[in-house]
């Protein structure tokens, strides 16, 4: 063997960034594997959907679901944890913290019908499925970590062990197959290799290629130039006779024969630096036994539940707010940021965390006494959505729909089966995967964001399913677009008839929050670069309402209300505020074919966030959950809620009816005739927002377009009540308003006593996109 | 009169007004603002002064050897403030009076306040005071403290806010001819200033150099080296008719003896010094002068010169199309480094640019505006034109290389307003200053007060005027008008996509509206001086030194909201509280603060957007009543800020293990764990 010039560029550069592994994002403990974006540097690149297996202190392997190819392994070490559900940092990814042993290039793992070239049209989302697909991945005994996918009509089990001499040792099942199937084992580097070999026939291969040295700094200076060190990658085979290494165009490649039974193959790989072939040959060609796969699943590692007692809110208001304690305080440091949630038939309900936990809480009994936390499930991939479906867990990540399956029993998931990941994901700290909702047919909706750029505006490199609401059919097979042009859809609503509901931030091309009424696909929210359509429409879809910063600057999910607990409010839809931690009820009416109206926040004060709601079946309550990574005014990591309905007055207005005379409010109980009558009750005020590619909107006067103010400061217009009429049964005020017309934004404000003499003061934040003709006023008091 | 005076102060007229722009010369029913009358309390027999002026808030302030206006001799005073405040609806509030000296607070026709105010003995209301919806009117009557000094400030809380001042932009009063009068006068006083009229009217016997805040200091720019500088055809242009060049320009026109004169002078100034050599500029220097004009907010004050002039207020910018026939490259290089330099008045601020950045607006500035039309070539008598100057009264307002001339204008006591520069359709022989008939009429009003107003010290009255002669509203918003750079970008963005580092709202330049109240009155004039670093230093705009009015400025605002000079006592230290206010600065069991705001050398964790300002500044710059009330609700100081509000209406936080979630406790103790960590706490 020859040594080579040093003309090939090598990137496997030691990283020498130790992460301070008791600090920060490094205290949390992970599990066995975690599921991430992972910048592996080198000929790997990034790996948008990497399933990173921890070989303890050993060695990581990073799986890339998405092409089926170990993207990189390296011994020494594990992840730099960065980005922003780790040390919040907008931008990075989570990336390579060791020394390299062996990468693959982007690209398909496996060939199909013999050719590695990438079928996709973009470098983003998995292979087609005739080519293979991603099945999950199992937790099994002994901290190992099997991953199942298919090839063409191949069905493949792997799994990753390391040895202390810096070996990796693949151990792969492959099903019968009816034609020749090719792995790529390990990728040199950028350039063409200076040598590649193979040896005792099929079953030892090597890459071998120089560092750059100093050489060229010596040329210029006279001296001698230094020969360059030389790095080397050596793979072994092992097991049944008929699969071989092969070396071609730079690469080591597993060449598997048709075969019409299963068969077991064991790679063992190391890295050299020094022309060591001989003695690596010798040992990793040294007899092995290549047993098959354990796949029992993994005992238990979370240990005995956690226990919290919950604190029931005052009952003093129509809504009392009890809180159902989070395990803040936990031996693994999770940090309980709690993104979604959902009920198991028997009254149980699984909490997702944003650092890929779900948790699984017992006790949501009257008086919350003991609540029992159990660590359900580990290393997701940013799981802000989550479903129960036949008290099976779906959990939607950026890498896509993942079903958590508890194979053994024993209280902790040790199947992560992969439902669906057709879903496209990019680099982008801003592409978060939200919510997770299903119809009455058992379709599955979810949302996705812009990739906005860090710093808040623009957007980076936009691919199909940037800014997206998705539907993806029960079965988990097909998966299609329902609306689009939306930047930050933090949650999104599904009624029982089917109609999608989701929220947006204001942000590029985004005046201001807006509730969106998606009853048809097709809808498109605003925002021009993740239209996916041509031509871009100029004007967005209209939203059900627009909201003002006060009341909602960050949107969260809808739920509609189905609690019986809540009766005087069921059927009614509830949003729900990141940014302000609140709750609104909606009200809603529909003009000309148009949805429209506005909404009102219940009186009800959160830890937390308002991310996504959900009435539990058991008590017919009203849940909330939140966390706290961005922009909110939320006081708290994480907060889970219980909001219960008391027997007290409701105190708000739950009906809009605007019309060109115009608007009627109808109370939840009867008003005291003297105020509700008096027009100086009620305050009505006016403005507009502009649609364009800036971020956000100033408050555009209705009535004098050309008044500017001072950014921030309120640029309304009031109109005159002229008079105000209470209906019969005393819950119905109709107002008479001067100058009514279409807005963007009407706010109502009112202070009259209730029948009972309490004081009812509120105010409303309402869309007119259409008026009715003039209303006739309710039977007159 | 009125309308130049609420454009310096309000801005915006009253919603149910016609906008400026629509109606110029409409009479003026209502404006923005709260009406202060001024009474001088004199004993039997003194003369009474009496004045009424427009101001934005319910505040007053004076110290000793001040006086709240600079038409009242300092001394004992009654300050009576009226406006009306419109809700949207009927509700109740609640009233605070603070100060020192006595002060009586009616609602509607009704006391409900009365007595005297001493430092941290303020008045309260007992019971929530019912207002009506739409206007409900206010009265404060105040009297000074015992040596003609004193302060009030109103505030007010309703069920969903804690006190706080009444913003400035709710409170409006009706016109009366009093009010209307003041303000003439207020416009004739900034007239007289900013026009240097006591530079040629001796004021004697006042001393012109012991004005008060050196306002009348101001002279023109040196002319012993200007040929260095300028070209000799602009100068002649420049002399025949300044105002061609400038609208508001100081320099009169001058009534030359021949056409031939304005040549001789320039011919003469111009051989006052010889060009350095010029610089050469590159396109990529001219380029990023382009990007540096808009991102450092020239755009608010000049026009760009290769751009149309815009409508409206923007068509009162500065037009530059002159650049390149009036500078010499190499002198305009040196003036944006440093404007003040051959000008110690210049109104151009010193931005403290780099050579760099200068050289790169210099190449923009002179490539954009070489297709300018070219002026006439001028060739004059440079022995004529030095005598023309020493007769013409160039030496009055001018450094120049020749012997003193004989004063020509009368003495200010002798002025007569319906002569010499006042006469209506100008003198023979007086310059030509180009005023408008209500800017005579002003100069007229304010003309029996011209021999002592300008030495009395009103803080409040010298900021008002140099924020209009400094243009600081250019930059920055006030009580609820936006900045004229914000306007620029407004109609800029609506015809092409506008870089956030060139839109001031995208940066979040701040308000001047609550700057007085916000900041202590020391680190406000040091950085209004240009003394202390920026404290958004993310910020492609930069604040430009101020350092010769600044520090009248700066007292000048924060008697705007009723503070007097010093600082605000300190909070005494509890180290206790400070153990909290760690905790809850955390992420994770705190409120996360230190996300978007840096603390001392940690830099921010996760900045979204926008940046906080960096804490342990934040605790040195800021009142700590300020504090209270920014942290208690952001947005009822800046609806847009990004900031969160923590507490709830009942002033809880959801922290409720520490400090029982009271929020006022929590907030107090970031502040006392802020002020353990700066070597000034306060």
């Amino acid at each position: 063997m020859r040594s080579l010039p040093a003309a090939v560029v090598l990137s496997f550069v030691p990283v020498g960034l130790v992460a301070q592994q008791d600090e920060g994002p490094h205290a949390m403990r992970y599990g066995p594997l975690l599921t991430s974006t992972v910048e592996c540097g080198g000929r790997s690149g990034t790996t948008p959907k990497g399933l990173v297996v921890r070989g303890g202190d050993l060695g990581t392997v990073v799986f890339d679901t998405e092409l089926l190819r170990l993207s990189a392994a390296w011994t020494d070490g594990w992840l730099r944890l960065r980005g922003t559900a780790y040390d919040g940092s907008h931008g990075p990814m989570p990336s390579r913290d060791g020394m390299p042993l062996v990468e693959t290039a982007p690209g398909p793992g496996w060939a199909h019908a013999g050719s590695f070239v990438d079928p996709r049209p973009i470098p983003y989302g998995p292979l087609p499925r005739d080519w293979g697909r991603f099945r999950g991945v199992r937790l099994v005994a002994g901290d190992g970590v099997v991953v199942d996918y298919e090839v063409d009509d191949m069905a493949v089990r792997e799994s990753f062990t390391w040895e202390h001499e810096r070996r990796l040792v693949r151990t792969l099942e492959l099903g019968p197959s009816a034609r020749p199937q090719s792995m790529v084992v390990a990728d040199g580097p950028w350039t063409t290799l200076g040598e590649a070999a193979v040896r005792a026939p099929g079953r030892f291969a090597m890459l071998q290629w120089s560092l750059p040295g100093p050489s060229s700094e010596g040329d210029r200076a006279g001296i001698e130039p230094t020969p360059a060190p030389v790095q080397q990658v050596f793979c072994a085979l092992h097991g049944e006779a008929g699969p071989e290494l092969a070396v071609a165009a730079g690469r080591i490649l597993l060449q598997v024969p048709a075969h019409a039974r299963a068969q077991r193959v064991q790679l063992v790989l190391a890295r050299g630096d020094q022309d060591q072939v001989a003695a690596q040959a010798q040992a990793l060609l040294a007899a092995r036994e290549v047993r098959p796969l354990a796949i029992e699943p993994a005992a238990a590692r979370w240990g005995a539940p956690i226990v919290t007692q919950g604190v029931r809110g005052d009952d003093d208001g129509p809504f009392a707010v009890d809180t159902i304690t989070l395990p803040f305080d936990n031996p693994f440091h999770s940090r309980m940021r709690t993104a979604a949630f959902d009920f198991f038939a028997d009254g149980r309900a699984a909490v997702s965390t944003w650092n890929g936990d779900v948790w699984i809480v017992a006790g949501l009994d009257d008086d919350l006494g003991r609540l029992e936390w159990r660590r359900f499930a580990t290393g997701l991939f940013d799981p802000l959505g989550l479903r129960i479906v036949d008290d099976v867990v779906h959990v939607h990540g950026r890498d896509g729909i993942t079903r958590l399956h508890d194979r053994n029993g024993d209280g902790e998931a040790d199947h992560h089966e992969c439902f669906n990941n057709d879903v496209l994901v990019t680099d982008s700290f801003h592409e978060f995967a939200f919510d997770l909702q299903t119809d009455g047919d058992g379709n599955f909706y979810f949302s996705k964001g812009a990739p906005v750029k860090p710093g808040g505006r623009g957007f980076t490199r936009i691919v199909p399913h940037h800014g997206t609401i998705l539907k993806l059919a029960r079965d988990g097979t097909r998966l299609e677009t329902i609306a689009t042009g939306l930047r930050a859809p933090n949650g999104i609503g599904v009624s029982a008839a089917g109609v999608i509901t989701c929220g947006d931030n204001e942000g590029t091309y985004m005046p201001r929050c807006r509730l969106n009424w998606i009853a048809a696909p097709g809808f498109y929210g605003g925002v021009a670069p993740t239209a996916h359509r041509t031509p871009v429409p100029a004007q967005p879809d209209l939203p059900l309402c627009w909201m003002p910063m006060e009341v909602d600057n960050s949107s969260g999910g809808q739920v509609w209300v189905t609690g019986r607990a809540w009766a005087d409010l069921d059927g009614r839809l509830l949003h729900l505020s990141y940014g302000t931690c609140s709750v609104y009820l909606v009200l809603m009416e529909q003009v000309a074919g148009q949805v429209q109206g506005g909404v009102v926040r219940l009186p009800a004060e959160f830890s937390s966030s308002c991310m996504r709601g959900r009435f539990a079946p058991h008590d017919g309550q009203l849940y909330v959950i939140g966390l706290q990574g961005w922009q909110t005014s939320a006081a708290r990591e994480g907060g889970f809620h219980r909001v219960r309905r008391t027997s007290a007055p409701l105190g708000l207005p739950t009906a809009l009816r605007t019309s060109a005379s115009g608007v009627q409010l109808t109370f939840a109980e009867p008003l005291d005739v003297a105020t509700a009558t008096d027009p100086d009750s009620y305050g009505v005020e006016i403005w507009n927002y502009r649609y364009s590619s800036d971020y956000g909107s100033p408050e555009v006067s209705v009535l004098h377009p050309e008044r500017e103010v001072e950014r921030g400061k309120p640029n309304r217009d009031p109109l005159v009540v002229t008079g105000a009429q209470l209906s019969a049964d005393r819950r119905t005020v109709s107002l008479r308003i001067d100058g009514m017309r279409p807005v963007h934004q009407m706010r109502i404000t009112w202070n009259v006593d209730a029948a009972d003499g309490r004081q009812q003061k509120g105010e409303l934040h309402h869309t007119i996109h259409a008026l009715a003709p003039a209303s006739d006023a309710p039977t007159e008091r | 009169m009125l309308r130049r005076v609420t454009a310096m102060w309000c801005g915006v007229l009253a919603a149910s007004l016609p906008l400026p722009a629509q109606a110029a010369d409409a009479p003026l029913e209502r404006v923005r603002g709260v009406r202060v009358a001024l009474e001088r309390h004199r004993g039997a027999g003194g003369a009474a002064e009496a004045d009424v002026r427009l101001w934005p808030a319910f505040a007053v302030a004076v110290e000793r050897d001040e006086t709240p206006s600079p038409f009242l001799s300092p001394g004992l005073f009654r300050a009576t403030l009226t406006a009306e405040v419109e809700l949207a609806l009927r509700d109740r509030r609640r009233f605070r009076l603070e100060g020192r000296g006595r002060a009586e607070l009616s609602v509607n026709g009704h006391k409900v306040l009365d007595g005297a105010l001493r430092p941290g003995r303020p008045l309260e209301t007992a019971a929530a005071v019912r207002l009506d919806k739409g206007p409900n009117r206010l009265q404060l009557v105040f009297d000074s403290a015992a040596v003609g000094d004193g302060e009030v400030r109103l505030s007010w809380a309703g069920d969903e806010f804690g006190f706080e001042p009444i913003a400035p932009e709710s409170l409006t009063v009706p016109v009366d001819a009093a009010l209307q009068a003041g303000e003439s006068r207020r416009h004739g006083h900034a007239l007289f200033a900013a026009r240097q009229c006591a530079r040629c009217h001796d004021p004697e016997p006042q001393r012109l150099g012991e004005s008060a805040f050196a306002e009348l200091d101001a002279a023109g720019p040196d002319l012993r080296a200007i040929g260095a500088r300028v070209r000799q055809d602009w100068l002649a242009a420049w002399l025949r008719d300044p105002r061609r060049f400038r609208a508001d320009a100081s320099m009169p026109r001058f009534r030359f003896e021949r056409d031939g004169d304005a040549d001789d002078v320039a011919a003469w100034l111009a051989g006052s010094g010889s060009p350095p050599t010029a610089p050469e500029f590159t396109d990529d220097q001219a380029a990023a002068g382009g990007s540096r004009f808009r991102e450092l907010g020239c755009v608010a004050c000049h026009e760009e010169p290769d751009r149309q002039s815009m409508p409206g207020a923007l068509a009162a910018r500065l037009p530059l199309g002159f650049v390149a026939a009036k500078w010499q490259p190499a002198a305009l290089v040196a003036y944006l480094q440093a404007p003040q330099r051959d000008h110690p008045h210049a109104r151009m601020p010193d931005f403290r640019l780099s050579r760099e950045d200068a050289l790169a607006l210099a190449a923009h500035l002179l490539r954009a505006a070489s297709s300018a039309e070219p002026l006439p070539v001028s060739r004059g008598d440079a022995r004529r034109g030095r005598s023309l100057v020493q007769r013409s009264g160039c030496i009055d307002c001018h450094a120049v290389d020749t012997p003193l001339g004989a004063p020509r204008a009368p003495q200010l006591a002798n002025l007569d307003p319906a002569r010499g520069c006042l006469a209506e359709g100008g003198h023979a022989r007086a310059p030509d200053h180009g005023l408008e008939p209500v800017e005579r009429a002003a100069l007229r009003a304010f003309l029996p007060f011209a021999g002592a107003a300008p030495w009395r010290r009103s803080p409040s009255d010298f900021a008002a005027r140099q924020l209009e002669a400094q243009r600081c509203t250019a930059c920055h918003a006030l009580d609820g008008t936006p900045s004229l750079w914000a306007r620029w970008a407004t109609a800029t963005a609506a015809a092409e996509p506008l870089p956030p580092q060139q839109d001031p709202v995208a940066q979040g330049i701040p308000s001047l509206t609550w700057v007085g109240a916000k900041l202590q009155p020391s680190w406000l004039e040091g950085f209004v001086r240009g003394r202390l670093p920026s404290p958004r230093p993310w910020l492609t705009a930069r604040m430009p030194a101020f350092d010769l009015h600044g520090a009248g400025i700066a007292s000048g605002l924060v008697r705007r909201h009723g503070h007097g000079a010093g600082d605000e006592p300190p909070v005494p230290a509890d180290a206790q509280l400070a153990l909290h206010g760690e905790r809850l600065l955390a992420m994770g069991r705190g409120f996360g603060c230190v996300q978007c705001h840096a603390v001392g050398e940690q830099p921010a964790v996760q900045v979204f957007e926008r940046a906080g300002i960096e804490l342990l500044t934040a605790r040195q710059r800021l009142r700590h009543e300020y504090y209270t009330r920014w942290l208690r609700d952001p947005t009822r100081l800046d609806a847009e800020s990004r900031m969160p509000r923590y507490a709830d209406a009942k002033g809880r936080t959801s922290l409720t293990e520490v400090l029982r979630g009271d929020a006022a406790a929590q907030f107090e103790a970031i502040w006392q764990h802020l002020g353990s960590r700066t070597t000034q706490g306060r």
